[in-house]
């Protein structure tokens, strides 16, 4: 196939009759716009118009990050002990330059960008950059362990130029069952640059989940966050410092530092680091330590840790314990934003074996799985993360339940809202009788490449029966998936139980491709089914396959 | 940047935002908006360039991320009326053996990738510092889309033939 001249015939298609101003009126408005953004920005602060300077490798290479127990204080808190003060300044720190025994480290993981020679003394933090142009979503996943107890996972970092997020996570060895009030204490500090926004807690069994937000009211060359007790304005915890710098191709950019304060305690540990890299973070080396504290790597988590990257696995062989056998997730195409759907080879027949829930945030997850024809497994839930927001999932071992009496978490998965897929939702209210569902009622329908959700409401709590859905593709291939719409959650607004079924098809079926759609073996009446704008009937057949987002094609019910 | 080198970029490069955008929202006018924004954005951009195809390079990355911003504002909002179908089917009609309504019924994700590999001509490498994505997943990219126009193109020859 000859692509560009398709792309080519496509763009003029689309162009069709559409004629765009001249190149003289659009370089005017372009100027106009100009002019009055600018007057108006004298009070604003607008990320995309900040001052940048070009790249400046002495920032990087002059900057003094030190690692130091971090948050270690916090198996502490617990005792109730109190950080020390200014243990940063005092070694080094980042205002004063730092000290010249002192170095960061450094280099880009995906260009050959600057890279300092000297190894430091201390170790070192990584360093997360966003630019200003894009959304400056950055996936970090750098931890710190601290001894045997407690580990800190930092997540994700975003920065748009005005509001800076950041989630970590305080990962305890053993289940929490102290006070853990002062944890909710810290937040990030109200300067001049800037105020926290809000934080957010989520609590698991042993793990404490964070994210806090911060707005910046003034951006100079370098601002400086940090994090420590609410209640105690001189304390200091960990931070973020932003600086102006620039990529290897003189992009403009913000560089940020995310690095850690010690206790007072000189006994404490300094950590060596070796960062998992995703893209645009930058790769820490790892460094010698002054301290016995050794690098607490994945091999000795309890839990190993599934790395998604733009929905696709990143890891190619991940063998998880099920029950007294093992189960493997193929790699692939795992979450879009909304669905989550793994494939799994091994000693698996149906989903009751595996659960999953969310360690940060209580969410009502609906899951289900089918078994393939070719041996394999998927599991899928609905996981319905915010755009913009970030979840920590753990899969479940449920046969647990029968020899330990609580599940055991066998996998962590890390999720977020961020959807890369076009969807159709369409209200339906559709009596559900008909189709065996006496009490139901289908509200939504929500189409997308790789799932059909199906909302439904109750006026009672009653649990359906299995729901068996089978569809036909354009190509004539039979797919089919059963489920139940179950009981539901109970909405005292509405007075009524919300359930949601979710369709998921197999790895290479693509629902909005389908023919045919029955439901407990009725098909349905298309025209009293779907939307119209699920389906559509041409008003002569030509044949011909209609835009696959728009057209779901629905058989007539039998009558 | 001074007004005449605006005018010379415009000439150099607006057709080439444009179509960008317009390939990835489907929709020339929001196509024409984006193109604003980005010509605005490099009008008021304060860093330097090292050459022309450096800012062409800019140039896309921005419409690029203009234009998923835009298509993020629209999604779950995609309702098709009913009147808008016939205008559809007539569509339908121009397009050369379905290939137009196959590129189109790609990922966005998929379709960028593609449009920048074979239309704008850029490597792997360049791709993926655009898009701030491995080298791995822009080949990833590429694949999925081929065999994902070539799914939908057999359906179609399928159903042309009665099969």
């Amino acid at each position: 196939m000859d692509y560009k001249k398709a792309i080519d015939n496509t763009l003029s298609d689309m162009n069709g009759s559409f004629r765009p101003m001249s190149n003289a009126e659009f370089s005017r408005k372009v100027q106009e716009r100009a002019e009055i953004m600018s007057s108006n920005e004298k009070n604003a602060l607008h990320p995309g118009i900040v001052e940048l300077s070009p790249v400046q490798p002495e920032h990087k290479s002059n900057k003094v990050f030190n690692v130091i127990a971090g948050i270690a204080g916090t198996a502490t808190v617990l005792a109730g002990a109190v950080f020390g003060l200014n243990w940063l300044n005092e070694h080094g720190g980042l205002k004063e330059g730092g000290s010249d025994e002192l170095r960061a480290g450094y280099s880009q993981n995906t260009a050959a960008a600057t890279t300092v020679e000297e190894q430091p003394e201390f170790t070192t933090i990584f360093q997360a950059y966003s630019n200003t142009d894009d959304s400056g979503y950055v996936k970090v996943d750098q931890r710190y362990g601290f001894g045997d107890d407690l580990t800190v996972h930092l997540r994700e970092y975003i920065f748009d130029g005005i509001f800076a997020k950041i989630s970590y996570e305080l990962v305890f060895k053993d289940e929490i069952t102290g006070d853990i009030s002062d944890i909710r204490q810290i937040w990030p500090k109200d300067t001049e640059s800037g105020h926290c926004e809000s934080v957010e807690y989520g609590f698991g069994k042993n793990t404490v989940s964070c994210s806090a937000s911060y707005r910046l009211e003034t951006f100079a060359d370098q601002t400086e966050v940090s994090f420590g007790y609410k209640d105690d304005p001189k304390s200091e915890l960990f931070g973020l410092t932003m600086f102006k710098s620039t990529d290897r191709i003189n992009e403009p950019m913000i560089t940020t530092a995310i690095y850690m304060t010690a206790p007072d305690n000189n006994d404490a540990p300094v950590m060596t680091e070796e960062t998992t890299v995703t893209t645009d973070v930058l790769v820490t080396s790892e460094y010698a330590t002054t301290a016995t504290a050794e690098w607490t790597d994945d091999t000795t988590y309890n839990i190993p840790q599934v790395q998604i990257t733009d929905g696709m696995l990143d890891y190619t062989d991940v063998t998880l314990a099920l029950g007294e056998g093992n189960v493997k997730i193929l790699p692939g195409k795992i979450y879009d934003g909304r669905i989550l759907k793994l494939k799994l080879a091994g000693d698996i027949d149906d989903e009751t074996h595996i659960g999953i829930r969310s360690v940060k945030n209580p969410r009502n997850i609906i899951q289900g799985g089918h078994k393939n024809d070719d041996g394999t497994f998927t599991f899928s839930a609905l996981i319905d993360v915010p755009d913009g927001e970030t979840d920590v999932f753990e899969l479940l071992d449920l046969d647990a339940l029968k020899t330990e009496g609580k599940p055991k978490a066998i996998e962590v998965i890390n999720v977020s809202g961020i959807k890369d897929y076009e969807s159709l939702t369409e209200r339906v209210g559709l009596d559900m009788t008909q189709w065996g569902m006496p009490y139901e009622t289908l509200e939504w329908l929500t189409l997308s490449p790789f799932g059909l959700e199906m909302s439904f409401t109750s006026d009672t709590n009653w649990k359906s029966p299995n729901i068996s859905v089978e569809w036909t593709t354009l190509n004539g291939t039979v797919c089919k998936s059963r489920g139940h719409s179950g009981t539901g959650n109970y909405d005292e607004s509405t007075g009524k139980y919300h359930t949601t079924l979710l369709i998921v098809p197999d790895e290479d079926t693509d629902l909005t491709q389908m023919k045919e759609f029955s439901i407990n073996g009725l098909k349905t009446k298309r025209a009293e089914f779907m939307p119209r704008s699920f389906w559509d009937i041409p008003e002569e057949d030509s044949g011909t396959m209609l835009p696959v987002e728009t057209f779901v094609q629905i058989a007539a019910p039998e009558e | 940047m001074s007004g005449l080198d605006l005018d010379r970029y415009i000439e150099l490069y607006r057709r080439t935002v444009t179509d960008t955008a317009l390939f990835i929202v489907k929709n020339p006018a929001d196509a024409e908006d984006i193109a604003q924004d980005v010509f605005l954005k490099l009008f008021t951009y304060q860093g330097n360039f090292n050459s022309d195809e450096h800012i062409k390079a800019w140039l896309i990355r921005c419409t690029i991320n203009h234009s998923f911003n835009h298509l993020k504002s629209h999604w779950n909002k995609n309702y098709v009326s009913i009147d808008s179908l016939g205008e559809m089917q007539d569509k339908k009609t121009n397009d050369d053996n379905g290939i137009r309504t196959a590129l189109m019924s790609l990922n966005p994700k998929l379709r960028t990738t593609l449009y920048l590999y074979y239309y704008e001509g850029y490597g792997v490498a360049e791709i993926a510092g655009m898009l701030r994505i491995s080298a791995a997943a822009v080949k990833w990219r590429l694949k999925r889309g081929r065999d994902k126009l070539r799914d939908v193109l057999d359906d179609e020859r399928s159903i042309d033939h009665g099969l």
